[in-house]
């Protein structure tokens, strides 16, 4: 047992940022959160428009100054619109979107499951 | 020339319509001079289409700028392989080659079974014919690639330049073959169901194409990766783009059918689901096409577009509804006794293997097609991109990779006391990973994958050991032990193999999109910035030109420690066309990717910016190992000599601590990763 707690408290050490490269990286997760308006299907991220340049900096420059990364993607959001969201939330219309998958997963995990272990299964008429 | 080509294109839609009908005929009558001349057609459409194929490869080469598509996509300065390439780089002769290659294919893989299977080839080609001549019309009536224009043009516009890559050369016929593969097993399922032999027959007929169309589709998509990472310079090798997700959805269910077919091979279970599978990858495939084809969805490299996007529809939709009608018509022949499947069996493992492809599948579906729905149904503009295909595909990829360390750990039929024994070493890996992963990389999602991955790797480690040490025992040695597993157990070991070299990818994976460092900078020469380990200086810019585009250069010196390197990333305009390409400059080695790319210039000045992706070369590596899995596992079968029967199995011989004993042995002799298990 006590090597799976020490993982666990590792894992929970883990969570936790590390030092210089900090923001780095958080420009970065809110960077690739959004889509770059100008061109089609890049994140800003990954985008290499003269837009998505200056929303980077933005980006940088909000977040040094304290801002969450939650507001500072709202802040974008309230200028662009949801559209500029590289995938919506899962409320409203983007709802069904991430709710699909996890159903059909589980779906057929159940189904299979009940096929296997039910009655009519191996179980069963197991030779 | 060009009435040459159209001539061919219209004989091979005629031979189409009398190959589907006299198979038709022969179907009803069971006349076998029916069945061969209709099976004659079939080749004679693959050549007339061949004909018109070379026709246009012909008119590329010799510049027939009066040909339109000629003159769209080659110019006087393009080089002949880029020419011969352009016959798949636009929409008109895309088709046409796909239509070609469907024939052929279809052609040879009836060739292989029509004297073993008359009446399953006799409504097979009956369906090729019928999916040929769909295209065929298309490109004929519609699309047509031999169109002339009213005034030649002394010069062409030229192949769009960033298709002007080997990559591009590969990229599509690999995808184009993966695509029409899957028409094989399609035909052949119908077959089955028309004529009422859904024995299996079918499936042992057409599981080479299947799993060649599969390794053809795996490695068009890391090749595609391959040229998306050095030519498009974003920084990436995969964007979840629309025109990717439509070759990974029929991946992955190609993946899930060559896992479930061999269920059916060896129980007799899932015959039912087998051939839903081969619809939906068939039906997934050319929906695919679809999409990518007709700009309905929006994509970056959606580089060929056009009206057939009604037809297609149709098309998609008559295949499916036909084929899963067809399904429900025969599903009483369908009804085998119950399937006596156990949980905790290799058979188990593979069902859930095929509930998370195929969920998978459907994750990446509903993702792609989600935004015109929801535009259609609510008028909302919305993305849907990076951040929920990363959020699909952590979980589910952690979940197979655990589910390829069970079944390969687990037997056929039920898992005993043996199976538990076989398990302790995964578990340690993946203990003793999750540890060093927490202490040195502290961040949870990548000790989860570390985890997976160690489990996965020594199950499947465990496996090669346990074949090498039986030919230890049977006194041929550890490599004769893996000489044996590869000759008599071909098909399970290449698998095997194919999984390591998934291994190796996801590490690649991982690596690469958890580490990322970026910077991007505007400097003056002279001027330098740091990047993760490395130090950058920006020397100045080079100009130059080739007979197409004016070319600009940022020379970057890379330092780090001792050792230095020069980077000179590319920004390319081309006037002809108006386009601006940057190709980004790679140093690439194990540890990492120094990934450079020239975003502006202005006098001196330049604004350069410079990724260090960590372990993108393993993404490539474990690609070729597994390709070379794929093409093991399409090595024709030899036949298993009936003594001595290898002793593989674990449950049979030896005393099961011995053998765990040997299997240790082996792994380090071998170099793996595993430790020294736990005493229980």
């Amino acid at each position: 047992m006590k090597p799976v707690v020490l993982v666990l408290c590792l894992v929970a050490l883990a969570a936790q940022p590390a030092g210089a490269q900090a923001l780095d990286d958080r420009v970065r997760a809110v960077a690739s959160r959004l889509m770059c308006p100008v061109c089609e299907g890049r994140t800003v991220a990954e985008s290499t428009s003269q837009l998505a340049a200056q929303m980077r900096a933005l980006i940088r420059e909000r977040l040094a100054r304290g801002e969450a990364e939650e507001e500072v993607v709202q802040y974008f959001v309230d200028r662009y619109g949801p559209s500029v969201l590289a995938a919506p939330p899962p409320r409203g219309s983007g709802l069904a979107l991430w709710a699909l998958p996890v159903l059909l997963v589980a779906a057929g995990a159940a189904y299979v499951l009940v096929r296997l272990c039910g009655p009519g299964g191996p179980e069963e008429d197991a030779a | 020339m060009s009435e040459l080509g159209q001539l061919a294109t219209v004989l091979g839609a005629v031979c189409c319509a009398y190959a589907a009908g006299a198979q038709a005929w022969a179907a009803r009558t069971q006349d076998p001079r029916w069945r061969e001349s209709g099976f004659r057609a079939l080749v004679a459409c693959a050549a007339c289409l061949g004909l018109a194929c070379a026709v246009l490869v012909y008119a590329l080469l010799q510049h027939d700028f009066r040909i339109e598509y000629v003159a769209r996509n080659a110019s006087l300065a393009t080089p002949w392989w880029y020419r011969v390439s352009a016959l798949w780089g636009a929409q008109a002769g895309s088709l046409l080659f796909w239509s070609w290659l469907l024939a052929t294919v279809g052609a040879a893989a009836v060739a292989g079974q029509r004297r073993a299977h008359p009446e399953l080839c006799t409504v097979a080609s009956a369906v090729l014919a019928l999916l040929v001549g769909f295209f065929v019309v298309l490109v004929a009536a519609v699309e047509r690639p031999f169109r002339v224009l009213a005034f030649a043009p002394a010069d062409g516009r030229g192949l769009n330049p960033l298709l002007e890559d080997p990559g591009m050369v590969v990229h599509p016929p690999l995808l184009y073959l993966g695509f029409v593969g899957l028409a094989v097993p399609y035909a052949f399922a119908m077959a089955a169901l028309v004529t009422r032999k859904v024995d299996g027959g079918w499936l042992g007929a057409t599981r080479g194409w299947a799993t060649g169309s599969w390794l053809a589709l795996g490695a068009g998509l890391v090749v595609g990766g391959w040229w998306a990472y050095r030519t498009l310079g974003w920084g990436g090798y995969w964007g979840w783009d629309p025109v990717e997700n439509a070759a990974l959805v029929p991946w992955l269910l190609a993946t899930a059918y060559l896992h479930s077919a061999v269920v059916q091979e060896r129980r007799g279970a899932f015959v039912t689901w087998n051939l839903a599978l081969v619809v939906l990858s068939f039906v997934a495939a050319m929906l695919g096409t679809f999409l990518t084809r007709t700009g309905l969805v929006v994509s970056v490299h959606t580089f060929a577009q056009s009206e057939i996007g009604p037809y297609f529809l149709a098309f998609v939709v008559a295949v499916l509804a036909g084929s899963l009608g067809l399904l429900a018509w025969r599903w009483d022949d369908l009804r085998t006794g119950p399937a006596s499947v156990s949980v905790a069996s290799r058979e188990g493992a593979f069902l859930f293997n095929n509930v998370l492809f195929v969920g998978f599948a459907a994750a990446v579906l509903v993702g792609t097609l989600y935004p015109t729905v929801v535009q259609a149904l609510e008028g909302v503009q919305l993305f849907v991109g990076p951040p929920y295909y990363l959020a699909v595909s952590a979980p589910l990829g952690l979940a197979l990779l655990v589910l390829m360390g069970l079944a390969t750990a687990l037997p056929w039929g039920r898992a005993s006391h043996a199976t538990i024994l076989r398990l302790r070493l995964p578990l340690f890996a993946a203990l003793a990973a999750a540890v060093a992963a927490g202490v040195l990389l502290r961040r949870p999602g990548v000790v989860a994958a570390a985890a997976a991955v160690a489990f996965a790797l020594a199950s499947t480690l465990q496996a090669f050991a346990e074949a090498a040490a039986s030919g230890a025992r049977a006194g041929r040695g550890l490599l004769g032990g893996l000489r044996d597993a590869f000759r008599w157990r071909r098909r399970r070991y290449a698998g095997y193999l194919v999984h390591l070299g998934v291994l190796v990818m996801v590490v690649g994976i991982v690596g690469s999109h958890a580490y990322v460092r970026e910077r991007e900078v505007a400097l003056r020469p002279g001027e330098r910035f740091t990047v993760g380990p490395y130090e950058v200086t920006y020397r100045g810019l080079e100009h130059g030109g080739t007979p197409l585009a004016e070319v600009t250069r940022a020379v970057l010196e890379l330092r780090e420690g001792g050792g230095s390197a020069v980077l000179r990333p590319v920004r390319l305009y081309y006037p002809r066309r108006d386009q601006v390409v940057s190709r980004p400059a790679i140093r690439s080695t194990l540890r990492d990717d120094v990934y450079a790319v020239l975003s502006a210039f202005e006098g001196d000045r330049a604004t350069v910016r410079v990724w260090v992706n960590p372990l993108v070369r393993w993404v490539w590596a474990g690609g070729l190992v597994a390709f070379f899995g794929g093409l093991l596992l399409l090595w024709p079968d030899r036949r298993a000599p009936k003594l001595p029967s290898p002793p593989l199995r674990p449950s049979r011989d030896g005393h099961p601590a011995r053998r765990a004993q040997a299997a240790r042995e082996v792994v380090r002799a071998l170099g793996g990763s595993t430790r020294e298990g736990s005493r229980p």
